[in-house]
């Protein structure tokens, strides 16, 4: 699993996730995941489109840091995941802990509100 | 990991299996990404049907190597696969502490974020995406078996996935 990031307007940091987000894959990227979204009030979007397998511990990642950014007055969104990946997100009930989009500007729209509000 | 029984295909009354026989180790799991490869493969599986087993797997199996066993021994655990006409079924036997993982009760709602358990979601992953599931103690193993059935319902749920031949 690989793991990069880049910086958007609105100091908005993408962080972009590839492969499997199995428990191999999670314990890949955990360390600079989370690192990635430590920064106190970041405004974080998780690109998912390239993520093909989520199971459970990968959740448990994504979780982890989406709770502590919000405690900190963060935010973290989640963008494009494929179709199985979404299906587990609904499954698991994630999908309405942490907010999920398939539009770009919607996504960074909500980030910035976010940072506003 | 012991391969000896990969693909090698024994004749059971109720229909053909395979099985896998991995040891209690994460590294291990990639060995099962490989074998579930050739097994969708071979059998032609529905796109979510091999979805449905790699959930499965992938929350069963860690699962087992993170808590079944109280020593740090190496052990065994066995997974057989069968190919019926309409469902699969997929047994774990492991040699661990007794667990049945489907004494667990549901996922509860919740509401927010911040009280939220970041745990958990393993067993109703592999509840949700099985139809049947099982479990017995056998001679001191674990014995978990759930089956899925090639999912036809999934035109309906999931318009977007193509299934295959069922």
């Amino acid at each position: 699993m690989n793991i990069n990031s880049e910086t958007l307007d609105h100091c908005i940091t993408k962080v972009n996730l590839s492969g499997r987000m199995d428990i191999l894959g999670a314990q890949a990227i955990d360390m600079k995941f989370t690192a990635l979204t430590s920064t106190k009030k970041a405004s974080i979007l998780v690109d998912m489109s390239e993520v093909s397998f989520l199971a459970s511990l990968g959740m448990r990642t994504l979780l982890s840091s989406a709770k502590a950014l919000s405690n900190r007055g963060g935010c973290l969104v989640l963008y494009k995941p494929q179709a199985n990946v979404l299906d587990v997100l609904d499954t698991s009930g994630v999908s309405k802990l942490i907010p999920v989009f398939d539009d770009f500007e919607e996504a960074t729209n909500y980030l910035a509100s976010h940072q506003n509000g | 990991m012991s391969i000896s029984s990969i693909f090698s295909t024994n004749q059971k009354i109720s229909g053909s299996y395979v099985s896998l026989t991995i040891s209690n180790q994460f590294e291990e799991l990639v060995h099962v990404a490989l074998w579930l490869e050739q097994i969708a493969q071979h059998y032609k599986l529905p796109e979510r049907t091999i979805f449905k087993l790699d959930v499965v797997l992938n929350e069963a199996l860690p699962n087992i190597i993170s808590y079944a066993y109280s020593d740090q021994l190496l052990h065994d655990i066995l997974i057989k696969f069968e190919d019926n006409d309409d469902h699969i079924v997929l047994e774990i036997i492991d040699d661990g502490i007794a667990f049945n993982p489907f004494t667990i009760h549901s996922l509860p709602d919740h509401v927010s974020l911040e009280s939220a358990s970041i745990n958990g979601r393993g067993i109703h992953l592999i509840k949700s995406y099985s139809s049947e599931q099982q479990y017995q103690r056998v001679d001191n193993t674990n014995v978990m078996r759930v089956v899925i059935h090639k999912s036809p319902e999934c035109s309906k749920e999931y318009p977007h996935i193509e299934e295959g031949v069922a």
